[in-house]
């Protein structure tokens, strides 16, 4: 017989989060965040990483969508010393000018580096030039990654542009599978970032292989932005069911986790979520 | 063997019988259809915990989560009676890129109780593994229902099952096949189907016309939160309550919550 399973809580960096989540995510699993655009979703990736640094943890953030600097310069704003973040930039820029090869050329292209050094030395984007990062070169990236280092923490920010330029077939399905796959044998602790479904999509996938989902919203309400955070599902551990206010301040993101959204707020949101 | 048609199998799940005028039909297909995190798994659990304390064999088709995992979920949940239930990994080995295997030799994997489940993912190989195929689950499961004398079954989820699907194949005839082809067990099985935000299974959808009943989860926003729901909204052969009830997860269970008298399900 097995021994009773003891799953270790992982802290994200917000307070008020780790209290919607009973305590934190579950060691070892794979999240998604999904929001709308500029709900904060890096900003909560950027507090999950540094949480692990200040714990004395590996951490990696892949950047897909944006360029490094960019990330780095978010997470500056607030004054942390992002340094010991490395990154892996699988962002096309720094392979939009190479002569096309095979998978496993792509991946020696990979670039970590600590975060730190990232200003902005990424070579300009020629005209023209397509982006050919999918799912296989990820894998083999992150593979290649994990030969030389274990990691604590992940990031992938985000799937979004992956998603567009082959999220359609059942070959997207399979990819993010086998990803997820690796991820949970080695035994890192992931978000990937992912944007705000449709209303009348079917679940994506990704969303439907996850151990768990955090939403996040961004609506504005007389000329006001407000941000919401809610913790859709986490197999394994109960969670908060409301959803919370959350704000955007200097010193990074706070989640008020006693608090509810105004009413004017929700009743906005609730044309998504209807009663049936 | 079947019991007989006049007996009702309990669900296991508080206050969901008598939504069903007495439990589940032996034998046939019912669906849970639900968003994430409404508690489709934990109902389909319930139904095989069911089982194991009324000395009935159950297993649990793993598609979308490791064994080990879902034991992790679960076990403090329900207990040591989890531990009896049988497991089936059908999960998908991450993929090889570097090569291109054969693809002619079919993966066979054997059930296994909760209690007997290695504590550690498996690890994918690192060349040529050989795939794991429709035909290769359906093998399986059938030989593991003969063998252990399975009366309950689960497939947990059959929206992974797209995973396994020929190219070239019509997802409908794919299935069409595969749903007669657990009709066709002398099981009682449950299946499970994700949703989004929106319901996407309707009265045309292959699955819900090939099963016996459907049993919808709902999750809505309330200004004191998300509320979850639950409603049977076909059941053939039984009588049946079709109003939307509220239902709460708690870490013993899922339940159906009792009706307060002079309030409507719904809000």
């Amino acid at each position: 017989m097995l021994s009773h399973p003891k799953l270790n809580r992982v802290h994200t960096g917000i307070v008020g989060l780790d209290r919607m989540l009973e305590g934190g995510l579950l060691a070892n699993r794979t999240y998604i965040l999904a929001g709308d655009a500029g709900s904060g979703r890096s900003s909560i990736c950027g507090h999950f990483l540094m949480e692990g640094v200040n714990k004395g943890e590996d951490v990696l953030y892949v950047t897909v969508d944006s360029p490094p600097a960019d990330i780095s310069s978010n997470l500056s704003s607030f004054k942390w010393d992002a340094g010991k973040i490395m990154i892996l930039n699988a962002h096309p820029r720094v392979r939009e000018f190479k002569v096309r090869g095979s998978l496993l050329e792509v991946t020696s292209q990979r670039s970590v580096g600590s975060l730190r050094d990232m200003d902005d030395k990424d070579k300009p984007v020629q005209p023209g030039t397509s982006a050919d990062l999918s799912l296989p070169t990820l894998q083999l990236m992150l593979k290649k990654e994990f030969e030389g280092k274990s990691y604590q923490r992940l990031v992938i920010d985000s799937i979004i542009s992956l998603k567009l330029l082959g999220g359609q077939d059942v070959q997207w399905e399979l990819g993010i599978n086998s990803i997820l796959r690796l991820l949970m044998e080695e035994g890192v602790t992931t978000l990937i970032v992912s944007d705000t479904p449709k209303r009348e999509e079917a679940l994506r996938p990704e969303f439907l292989m996850a151990h768990g989902v955090i939403r996040t919203h961004r609506f504005v309400v007389n000329g006001k932005v407000y941000r919401g955070v809610f913790v859709e599902k986490i197999r394994g551990s109960g969670h908060d069911m409301q959803m919370r206010p959350f704000d955007i301040t200097g010193k990074g993101v706070e989640v008020d986790s006693s608090k509810a959204l105004m009413p004017a707020v929700l009743s906005q949101l609730s044309t998504r979520y209807p009663t049936p | 063997m079947l019991p007989t048609s006049h007996q009702r199998l309990a669900t296991g799940t508080a206050g969901l019988d008598k939504i069903l005028n007495g439990g589940l039909l032996p034998g046939g297909i019912y669906i849970i259809v639900g968003p994430p995190g409404s508690g489709k798994t934990i109902l389909a659990s319930q139904f095989l915990l069911e089982g194991v304390k009324r000395g009935e064999s159950g297993m649990l088709v793993a598609l979308d989560e490791q064994p080990v995992q879902i034991r992790e979920n679960l076990l403090p949940m329900f207990g040591p009676n989890f531990d009896k239930i049988f497991v089936l990994d059908a999960t998908l080995e991450m993929k090889n890129y570097e090569v291109s295997p054969l693809r002619d030799v079919s993966i066979t994997r054997h059930a296994e109780q909760f209690g007997q489940v290695f504590p550690e993912i498996p690890r994918s190989p690192e060349t040529g593994n050989p795939e794991l195929t429709i035909s290769g689950i359906q093998e399986m499961i059938k030989s593991e229902i003969r063998i252990n004398k399975i009366q309950r079954l689960v497939i947990d989820s059959a929206t992974a099952l797209r995973y396994f699907m020929m190219p070239g194949v019509d997802q409908n005839t794919f299935l069409q096949s595969f749903l007669r082809f657990l009709s066709d067990l002398e099981v009682t099985t449950v299946i499970t189907i994700h949703e989004g935000d929106s319901p996407i299974l309707d009265t045309t959808s292959i699955e819900y016309v090939m099963s016996r009943a459907v049993i919808r989860l709902h999750r809505w926003l309330h200004s004191s939160g998300f509320k979850l729901g639950l409603s049977v909204e076909k059941f053939r052969g039984s009588e049946h309550e079709e109003e939307i009830r509220r239902i709460k997860i708690s870490p013993v269970g899922l339940q159906v919550i009792e009706k307060q008298p002079g309030s409507t399900g719904g809000s």
